[in-house]
């Protein structure tokens, strides 16, 4: 036989190259919805925020279901093709993380662009929750967070689906809630976060919120390697 | 390249229901095995374990010298085609075909395409838009095409018309003539592709009722014809797995090898003496309700 084929670059590679098709798809519908909301809602009196607030839910509610999506769709497939079950976790991994850095990166050059263009539009828009563009620093912090956040939620999705798919609705149930649980955790930590349930009583500072969002990804992507690594094929 | 096949004492029990127990059997390379069983016997549930979608918890499975779970060279080495919905599969059947080049080192396009035009499978379609038997025929292109040392064929066949088939069966010996493999064929529709098995595995109810070759299968097996009494006398110490009378001539199916003098004795009370099929020989080993 020839050397292994299906390595975990290799299953990175077709996973990113799928997944950016998807999200190329996502992101011209939210821009153009974008285009079209900021055509009417801004003007001299009035502004409007910019490309990275407006699509910070919906992408990250993007990677989530992505997520959820990897185990019945990309999983099942590649199993068939004879891919281990830990080539396509690492596999999956490292995709998750460059699509996590493509969105991110997509959204904030289409958000400066629309910056540039919007005097020459007439439009009037603003940074609302995080700003970006005052200093390099904060343009690292809000990518970083930004990166981080996507990554969060496709690994939650990941882990939903992933659990329904080998235990059944209850224990899929329970994996929702303590979904939940972890958004909330994230948006402590995570300022970007637009679903956040502590934020206004809660400020962690930079240094402690970083190393606490990578301890919550590595923790995730353990569970879900822990989900996956001896789970059952069903046919 | 063929990869052989060891399990030992593999049982896989859901809650209550014993799906296998206490299973073992090896089975040798470059050969076509029949898996044969009733429906729920647990021939799929021993298949889905051969190729690693379950994880062994009790038992062991060793192919070509290997655990195959998790082990990225036999599972790259190992196809397994089964009854599959295509509801939800999008692609077009030449890019179906084209990216298994991607997962199947010895796949070859060109023979994929040739029985593709065979059975009638409209390249410029997406697989959703294929009929079951066409589905069903376009997987078994791509495990015949695949060349893995282990291919596993879960009762492929389900929607395909007698002259696909046919066409499938006869490409399976070809190709196994060109590129020896270890092919596992489990079916209930025994009559048909009998001819196809080197050797015969039979599953009844989660566990392994024989395992011959197919010649030796077909060689404990007899069917004894003759007047009813002379019948009933020559057979009263023979298995017979199956009787029918008509008028005075009675005709039972034994199970079991005659010796020279037993077939001497049948010629002298003038029995006539001839084979059973594999499928006869199936059909009364399983049979419900009754010990064997």
């Amino acid at each position: 036989m020839s050397a292994i084929i299906l390595s975990p670059a290799t299953m990175a590679r077709f996973l990113f190259m799928e997944q950016l098709k998807w999200t190329m798809w996502f992101l011209s519908f939210m821009f153009v919805i974008y285009i079209v909301v900021v055509s009417f809602a801004s003007g001299p009196h009035s502004s409007f925020i910019d490309l990275v607030n407006f699509s910070n839910g919906s992408s990250s509610i993007y990677m989530f279901v992505l997520g959820i999506l990897t185990t019945s769709s990309f999983f099942y497939y590649y199993m068939q093709q004879g891919i281990t079950r830990k080539n396509f976790f690492l596999g999956t991994m490292l995709s998750s993380v460059l699509l996590s850095i493509a969105i991110t990166i997509t959204l904030v050059v289409s958000g400066f662009i629309l910056q540039f263009i919007s005097g020459w539009a007439g439009w009037n828009i603003h940074t609302q929750e995080f700003d970006y563009t005052s200093s390099f620093s904060a343009f690292l912090y809000v990518f970083g967070s930004l990166v981080m956040l996507h990554l969060i939620y496709f690994l939650i999705g990941w882990m939903i689906g992933l659990t329904f798919y080998r235990s059944g609705w209850r224990y899929g149930l329970l994996s929702i809630a303590c979904s939940i649980l972890i958004i909330a955790i994230a948006g402590i930590f995570i300022e970007a976060t637009h679903f956040s349930f502590f934020t206004n009583i809660i400020t962690v500072p930079t240094f402690i919120a970083m190393p606490v969002s990578i301890v919550l990804i590595v923790l995730l992507l353990g569970v879900n390697y822990r989900l996956i690594k001896d789970i059952t094929i069903k046919i | 390249m063929a990869y052989p096949i060891e399990v030992r004492h593999l049982t896989v029990h859901y809650k209550k229901y014993k799906a296998l127990e206490d299973v073992s059997f090896t089975l040798s390379p470059g050969k076509v095995h029949g898996i044969l069983g009733r429906n729920g016997a647990g021939k799929t549930t021993l298949l889905t374990y051969l190729a690693s979608f379950h994880k062994v918890k009790r038992g062991t499975i060793v192919i070509d010298g290997e655990d195959p779970f998790e082990n990225e060279r036999i599972l790259q080495g190992t196809s397994f085609i089964y009854d599959k919905d295509n509801t939800y599969d999008y692609d077009k059947i030449a890019k179906i075909l084209k990216g298994m080049l991607y997962f199947r080192p010895n796949f070859d396009e060109a023979y994929a395409k040739d029985l593709a035009a065979k059975f009638n499978i409209p390249m410029d379609k997406s697989a959703d838009q294929l009929s079951k038997g066409q589905y069903s025929a376009l997987q078994v292109t791509i495990g015949l095409a695949s060349r893995t040392p282990l291919t596993i064929f879960d009762e492929a066949y389900l929607g395909m018309d007698a002259p696909a088939r046919e066409l499938f069966y006869k490409e399976i010996l070809l190709e196994q003539e060109r590129h020896p493999r270890t092919i596992l064929f489990s079916t209930h529709l025994v009559s048909e592709m009998e001819y196809l098995f080197d050797e015969v595995l039979i599953i009844d109810n989660g566990k392994v009722l024989l395992q011959e070759t197919s010649e030796q299968l077909l060689e404990k097996g007899f069917s004894i014809t003759g007047p009813e009494e002379d019948v009933d006398s020559f057979t009263e110490t023979l298995e017979v797995i199956h009787e029918k009378s008509l008028g005075g001539t009675k005709s039972v199916m034994v199970y079991g090898t005659l010796t020279e003098q037993e077939q001497r004795e049948a010629a002298e009370l003038g029995l006539e003496v001839g084979t059973l099929s594999l499928n006869n020989l199936f059909i009364h080993l399983t049979k419900e309700g009754e010990e064997t």
